[in-house]
């Protein structure tokens, strides 16, 4: 199996709050390829999360995609889950760094807690139902992006939510993962705690947190 | 001069809220405010959590910042709380723990 992995939507690059892309279904594997990727613009994900320490990073020079090395890590900026363009663009700017191929990346996707923007004053209902296809989407992008390079092996999508979750409740989001490609979903029996933020980044908790993993076959 | 005030609280967090949540009954917050004093940092506190659909139930403490030992890595992240908050003079609210997460640590 590819020793690598992608996280979409990531927010701050501190410790706790990164997606944990090293967990597995029934064990713990390290991981040697890290693409993280983030939906904000670079200048918008500076704004929020880097302020006051003013931390600076590598840039890479992509061409395409805003993109720096933040602990090693590759993190690409600008990249909208649910457009299998930018996942492809993503998963081309690890794979010409780390020089291993696209399936390094796309074996194993993690995500946590994706949310619609603006959220705030909008009916939980409707919250709950945009949720849903933002979920939907993802995973269709996903299956997109691993038909563009052919991948034809089982792909893991680990997503990181609390099973008692408003935004989306644990049956909510298995039914838009499996709307979305999914072959089946499971929720992993451990528990994990992580810290986690509003989209805007101005209210965060640390919070118990379920992990489901969906499988897409092809 | 304002203080900044360190305040301790335990909230309910209505589920609209934009905060994450696990389906705790209570959330634990540590958030820094600038006020002249310490009634009015309260009363800013809770104004601007219910905004936020957090209520909150109990004030737990109340201190000036400089009066308080805060650990390096404190949990409620309040060293970066108030190094925001002495830039900007607004409140920051810092992260709050759920107690679901507490007790598993």
């Amino acid at each position: 199996m590819p020793n690598g992995a992608m996280t979409l939507a990531e927010g701050s690059q501190q410790k706790d709050y990164k997606t944990d892309a090293t967990l597995i279904l029934n064990g713990i594997d390290a991981r040697g390829y890290i693409l993280r990727t983030a939906y904000d613009p670079l200048p918008v994900w500076k704004a929020k999360y880097a302020k006051g320490a003013s931390p600076f990073y590598p840039r890479l020079k992509t061409g395409i995609r805003e993109a720096a090395l933040i602990d090693e890590e590759i993190w690409v900026f600008g990249i909208d889950g649910t457009r299998s363009k930018d996942i492809i663009d993503a998963v081309i700017i690890a794979s010409a760094y780390y020089k291993v191929t696209a399936r390094y990346f796309l074996n194993s996707i993690y995500i946590k807690n994706l949310n619609a923007e603006n959220e705030r004053g909008m009916d939980l209902k409707l919250l709950v139902r945009k949720n849903k296809a933002l979920y939907e989407e993802t995973v269709a992008a996903i299956k997109e992006a691993c038909a563009h390079f052919g991948i034809k092996d089982s792909v893991s999508i680990h997503v990181y939510s609390s099973s008692i979750n408003y935004k989306i409740p644990k049956d909510d989001l298995h039914q838009a993962l499996k709307l979305g490609g999914a072959s089946s979903v499971e929720t992993d029996p451990r528990k994990f705690n992580f810290r986690s933020a509003s989209n805007d980044n101005k209210l965060r908790a640390r919070v118990d947190t379920n992990m489901h993993v969906a499988r897409l076959d092809f | 001069m304002p203080a900044f005030w360190v305040i301790d609280t335990r909230c309910q967090v209505l589920p609209q809220s934009a905060l994450p949540q696990d389906g705790s009954a209570y959330y634990y917050g540590r958030s820094v405010v600038p006020a002249e004093s310490k009634e009015s940092a309260i009363e800013k506190l809770v104004a601007a959590l219910k905004e936020q659909d957090i209520l909150v139930e109990t004030v737990l403490a109340t201190v000036v910042y400089e009066d308080g030992l805060w650990d390096d890595d404190d949990e409620f992240e309040v060293q970066a709380s108030f190094e925001e908050a002495s830039d900007s003079n607004e409140i920051e609210i810092g992260c709050f723990l759920s107690e679901k997460s507490m007790k598993g640590n």
